[in-house]
């Protein structure tokens, strides 16, 4: 793990420069400040991930950046304006990709090495290179910064970190790292301001100055390429030696105990099984209380509505499509406040990692890249994030078989949905007595996603993306308290992302679909009529009662909906789904759902008439989708059928913004129209398997 | 015509706009553009803050 992480307390070597150390080395003073006189300065802001180097470059910058991408890739390229001095002009600093090193494997590489030869078009060369150095991780983050030093470009080393370097009790003499390196170190700290103006000073001072190679780092045209390796691993050791003070041996961390137990092999999955199931049994017993309040205002609020606006077509609108559409959505907020709670918990305490660590058996069993894990795990918030995160994966296979498999991660826009067919059906029963079936169910969606994912990749990594997997090290962060701020920042961001949804997408769909059950208007006297000689005709044949027996004023609405635009769009799409235990009434569901899966639930408020009637006892959707009846008088749902629904979400693509961000990613049609295919059809067995195969089991 | 008919009709026509011109939008972002859906929330992030890559 961390060999960085070595006891000592020589601190005064990390501190800021005093003044009368600001001055650099003479050496470095040759004063040139450009390649080109009549060009602006510029400067190439390099280092590893996670170093530091976007809080250096923010603040270096400030609001004088643009963000766009690097021509033909979507790497994405950040300049902005950094002002040395007083006098001088803004240079222009690049942040280059985050990188381990330069030896071009992946995209990132190859346009960090084109930035630094100027091969890029309307880009010439940097005129010097700061290179972000993370003191934590000193021995890691040089390799880069010997593999620069061969560029023969100026480079200035920012060493970053050092307040945590500190708290670690690692002691670097920053004089001796400088000497070295024959490049000028400097100790920052970017969000504090410290260390900047010294920053600008040494990199005015080292443009255009003599370039000195550590001797140890000159490698003879000869040498391999492994053999050069060798000899930067060589001179790193040297330098981190020599630099590093320590007065106490290595011992073992605490996170590195931890981790014995939390990556064992075996202990570890039965810990991390134990740890998901407490949170969606968390996430169900502690939302219902606010989800149950949150039900009885908007009910409260269609009764208000229903009750002070005279009756006619508005009055239906905003009761029965707006109130019942993103009312039933909204209901969800607490348990997607709880997702993200849970999930940002575990990231900032570094657990995230660990699950990470312990599933990459599998990952790798199936031919999937090591660095899958974070786009895969980014997925479960959302797969566009996820989908973009693919980014780092050098292999074009390797990043294609992880884009086709992201969507498979359950993501947020899936939880209303799981969460209105637990709660309809499954809600309130437990296993070995304690625990939750609708949190084991829950677990099993998740669980699900992620073995069709692997499969899926399994088939592809051997068929259509033949590769063999590259060696991968995953870097395990320390264990640490979570930062409260950030934990609650990420959980209210989530959540005024899904009330924007709700208040804007799915507002709109739940008026359009409204629209479409509402009209063509259906004769209310002549339905009237229609029904009582369907009841004539029905009790003479035989006395088997029909839902639309019950109430005169439902049959109507039964009509009306029937014969609407949505009706027939069901009605048409009914021999298909059929087979998977789905009505016409789902079907119009479904077909809604394409657009975001979340508008499923507000689709059903809105066919289901909820809000419809004043009386407490059926104004849920809870209760609605329990008592919906086919035209036969059978149940329109049951345990199975909702199994069944949730199945199919799990595994169907139904997001159009994945589609597009796959579009653009891939740069190809093609890969985006397979993975809305092949979802679909997996989506479509799956379900079909689930139903048939109940039935087949005796289950209804 | 009913003045809840003209308001049911204008708030359908409004919703129908907005679903269209949404529609437009994220089928312009089927280009390779730099940019995303915002309402995962990385779009917003890229417009405010710098990514880390």
């Amino acid at each position: 793990m961390n060999k960085n992480r070595i006891n000592s307390v020589d601190l005064k070597t990390t501190d800021f420069p005093a003044d009368k150390d600001r001055n650099p080395p003479e050496r470095y003073s040759s004063g040139v400040k450009s390649n080109n006189k009549n060009s602006r300065l510029v400067v190439a802001l390099s280092g590893n991930p996670n170093a530091g180097k976007t809080t250096l470059f923010n603040a270096l910058t400030g609001m004088r950046q643009k963000v766009a991408n690097y021509p033909g890739v979507t790497v994405e390229r950040k300049e902005g304006f950094w002002k040395l001095d007083k006098t001088e002009s803004a240079a222009l600093l690049i942040d280059l990709p985050g990188l381990y090193s330069l030896d071009a494997a992946s995209i990132d590489e190859q346009i960090a090495r084109d930035v630094l030869t100027g091969k890029l078009k309307n880009l010439r060369a940097p005129d010097i290179i700061v290179a972000v150095v993370d003191a934590t991780n000193l021995e890691r983050n040089l390799y880069l910064v010997t593999q620069l030093l061969e560029y023969k470009i100026p480079v200035v080393v920012a060493l970053t970190m050092t307040d945590s370097a500190a708290k670690q009790k690692i002691g670097i003499d920053i004089k001796k790292l400088s000497r070295l390196l024959k490049v000028p170190v400097i100790a920052v700290n970017a969000s504090q301001k410290k260390g900047l103006s010294e920053l600008s000073e040494f990199v005015l001072n080292a443009v255009g100055s003599d370039l000195h190679i550590p001797t140890e780092l000159i490698s003879s045209e000869e040498d391999s390429g492994n053999s050069k390796i060798f000899i930067r691993y060589n001179f790193i050791s040297q330098v981190f030696q020599e630099t590093i003070k320590s007065k106490e041996p290595f011992v073992k961390t605490v996170s590195e105990k931890i981790d014995a137990v939390l990556t064992h092999r075996f202990f570890g999955l039965i810990i991390l099984v134990g740890i998901l199931l407490f949170v969606f049994q968390a996430i169900f017993s502690w939302a219902n209380v606010p989800m149950d309040l949150l039900e009885r205002g908007f009910g409260g609020l269609g009764d208000l509505i229903r009750s002070n606006l005279s009756p006619g077509l508005l009055n239906d609108l905003l009761v029965d499509g707006v109130i019942a559409g993103v009312g039933g959505v909204l209901v969800f907020l607490p348990q997607i406040l709880l997702l993200f709670l849970f999930l940002s918990l575990l990231e900032d305490t570094g657990y995230m990692a660990r699950a990470a660590f312990l599933l990459d058996r599998l990952m790798r069993g199936v031919g999937l890249h090591g660095k899958a894990f974070v786009p895969l795990l980014s997925s479960f918030a959302c797969a566009i994030p996820g989908i973009m995160a693919t980014r780092t994966i050098e292999d074009r296979r390797d990043r294609l078989a992880t884009i086709l498999i992201a969507p498979f991660m359950s993501c947020s826009a899936r939880l209303p949905v799981y969460g209105l067919m637990i709660a309809t059906f499954f809600a309130g029963q437990t296993i070995f007595g304690f625990i939750s079936l609708g949190a084991v169910l829950m677990l099993s969606m998740y669980a699900l996603g992620i073995i069709v994912a692997v499969i899926v990749a399994f088939i592809l990594k051997r068929t259509l993306l033949k590769s063999p997997p590259p060696p991968f090290v995953m870097e395990l962060p320390p264990y640490r308290m979570p930062n409260f701020r950030t934990v609650f920042q990420n959980m209210f961001t989530r959540a005024g992302l899904f009330l924007k949804r709700a208040g804007t997408t799915i507002l709109a769909i739940s008026i359009i679909l409204w629209g479409l059950t509402a009209f063509p208007r259906y004769d209310v006297q002549a339905a009237n009529s229609e029904v009582q000689s369907q009841i004539e005709t029905s009790a003479s044949v035989n006395n088997k009662e029909t839902s639309k027996t019950d109430n005169g004023n439902e049959s109507a609405d039964t009509l009306q909906l029937e014969n609407s635009y949505a009706g027939k769009l069901g009605h048409f799409i009914e021999p298909v789904i059929r087979p998977l235990g789905f009505n016409w009434k789902i079907g119009v569901a479904l077909i809604a759902s394409f657009a975001a899966r979340e508008v499923l639930v507000s689709t059903l408020s809105i066919i289901y008439n909820v809000g419809k009637d004043s009386n407490e006892e059926s104004d849920t959707l809870i209760k609605a989708v329990r008592e919906a009846k086919n035209d036969d008088g059978s149940p329109t749902w049951t345990p199975l059928t909702a199994l069944t629904l949730m199945v199919f979400f799990v595994l169907a693509l139904q997001c159009m913004s994945t589609v597009a961000v796959v579009r653009r990613e891939t740069n190809s049609w093609g890969w985006a129209l397979f993975m809305i295919g092949y979802m679909t059809a997996i989506a479509y067995f799956a379900a079909f398997i689930t139903y048939q195969g109940g039935r087949f089991l005796g289950f209804s | 015509m009913e003045i809840q008919n003209i308001i049911v009709g204008l708030i359908i026509l409004a919703a129908v706009f907005y679903a269209v011109s949404l529609a437009w939008k994220k089928s312009k972002s089927f280009s390779a553009k730099s940019s995303c859906g915002n309402d995962c929330g990385c779009g917003e992030k890229s417009k405010n803050k710098a990514v880390n890559f």
